[in-house]
């Protein structure tokens, strides 16, 4: 008989396959990173046609679609978000812990599917942005290195591991996810300029290993980073195991 | 056999359960009646490990729930609606639960046609579903494990006429299989057709208990055996608040 650990994980996983938002975040997000990168290379084509190659800001039309990438983080947002939130209604969590009391383990099997789905959708939607360039690129382009794209894709699989738990933790997509977006995607940046000690928020020493310019972040940032994320994982199971299910 | 001794809990200056002890014995309905707010659910709740008590202690088969290894096939529990997310199909819903509890997939479209659920039914959305195909799902769930206990909370909210007598055949042919059936309801004349026990609850603390025929023979009907003890219960309550 198959251990209630691997039942669980299993169930888990065909709960988060057979619930319709996370499916549609993961393929609507693949079509529009697909569109978009098409976009950008056939612009950049055409401008290179005229004479200017400096179209594109200066930077290189794999630049360009890495950061169309690295804002493309909303995905991971919200997969992470809606595979904790879909058990947020007192009807469906009451169930969720009727079948698997152990709060705790509900909730890691929960973030461990996260970073699953994640992974699949960073690896799809990164080939869906990656395709237009490798069939289209010029040989200026030169050859891609996965590197960037590696770091890229467990930047996905921790934002939405962290988001997971922190819905969790809060109950709440609204209150975790705008401000989680709010920050990753403009603020972070902002803050960092003035705040040096903010370039080992997770989120900062994540894109300096992707984004062009970015060099390998350092071990003090990394153990850093660390520190934020197994923080955050803590707080959805520990919160929701002293909380009445109601 | 459900074992609640002595529960109590507390929602800030809210009692919702005042040493509350019964027992809901194999081979009977028992039921839970009383008013909203009498503290039904919470002794459910409680009992199934969704809440805390404060105090004193709920055993499903002689444990806690949560201390089964696979609690759902001890105990199956339904409250209010299908548990689902509106947007999951029925059977998907039902899979998981399924998977979780090591019940085979073929089990899940037994106890679809168990509850009166027409296959063509079964695909489809829950936000799609009536208020009565959405209890039926919920009691589906509650039924998908083979358990030895089931806990109803108002099953009969949203089932018609039709329903309504479905259910009663339902509580009735399960304790006749030997399992005990716990439901909580405020309709009085509904518990007194199918229960065989009931626990009669006000603000939180029980103010009765017994077997349904005896109270019925002692008053004429279970809602006059209620008020009986409800009138009796607050007079007490008077008289003490009196003596301080």
């Amino acid at each position: 008989m198959q251990s209630s650990r691997a039942a669980l994980f299993s169930a888990e996983l065909r709960k988060a396959r057979s619930f319709p938002p996370v499916i549609r975040a993961a393929l609507l997000g693949a079509v529009a990173l697909l569109a978009v990168s098409s976009f950008i290379v056939a612009q950049a084509a055409s401008f290179a046609d005229v004479g200017r190659a400096d179209a594109l800001g200066g930077f290189t039309t794999g630049e360009v679609v890495m950061l169309i990438l690295h804002y493309a983080q909303v995905i991971p947002v919200l997969i992470g978000a809606w595979i904790v939130a879909q058990d947020l209604p007192t009807g469906p969590r009451r169930l969720a812990f009727l079948a698997a009391p152990r709060r705790v383990a509900l909730i890691g099997t929960k973030l461990v599917v996260a970073a699953l789905a994640a992974g699949a959708a960073g690896v799809g939607c990164t080939a869906a942005a990656l395709v237009p360039l490798m069939v289209f690129a010029g040989p200026s382009d030169g050859t891609i290195s996965l590197v960037p794209y590696a770091w890229l894709i467990s930047s996905w699989v921790l934002i939405a591991v962290v988001t997971a738990s922190l819905v969790a933790a809060t109950r709440s997509v609204t209150f975790t996810v705008v401000p989680l977006l709010i920050w990753t995607i403009g603020l972070s940046d902002l803050i960092a300029v003035r705040v040096p000690a903010l370039s080992g928020a997770l989120d900062q020493v994540m894109k300096s290993a992707y984004l062009p310019g970015g060099a390998t972040p350092s071990s003090v940032h990394l153990l850093s980073a660390g520190i934020q994320v197994a923080v955050a994982i803590a707080l959805g199971p520990l919160l929701t195991a002293r909380r009445d299910v109601g | 056999m459900i074992d609640v001794t002595n529960v109590t809990k507390t929602h800030g200056s809210v009692v919702s359960a005042d040493r509350v002890s019964f027992i809901a014995p194999p081979g009977a309905v028992t039921g839970l009646l009383g008013p909203n707010g009498a503290g039904k659910s919470s002794a459910m709740r409680i009992t199934c490990d969704l809440d805390r008590a404060d105090a004193g202690q709920a055993t499903v088969c002689g444990l806690r729930y949560r201390s089964h290894t696979l609690p759902m096939r001890v105990a199956g529990a339904q409250f209010e609606g299908s548990g689902a997310h509106p947007s999951r199909r029925a059977i998907d819903h039902l899979r998981w639960i399924a998977r979780v509890n090591h019940v085979g997939a073929s089990h899940v479209e037994q106890v679809l046609e168990q509850v009166d659920l027409q296959p063509q039914d079964w695909k489809r959305r829950v936000r799609e579903y009536s208020l009565g195909m959405q209890q039926r799902l919920g009691i589906a769930a509650a039924l998908i494990a083979d358990p030895q206990v089931v806990i109803f909370d108002e099953p009969a909210n949203g089932l018609d006429p039709i329903g309504i007598q479905w259910l009663r055949g339902l509580l009735t042919g399960l304790a006749r299989e030997g399992k005990t059936v716990l439901l909580s309801s405020h309709l009085m004349s509904e518990t007194e057709l199918v229960a065989d026990r009931v626990v009669l609850m006000d603000r939180g603390q029980v103010i009765g208990q017994g077997n349904v025929p005896e109270l019925v023979r002692e008053h004429g009907n279970l809602e006059a055996a209620f008020f009986a003890r409800l009138e009796r219960s607050r007079q007490q309550d008077g008289l003490a608040d009196g003596a301080r």
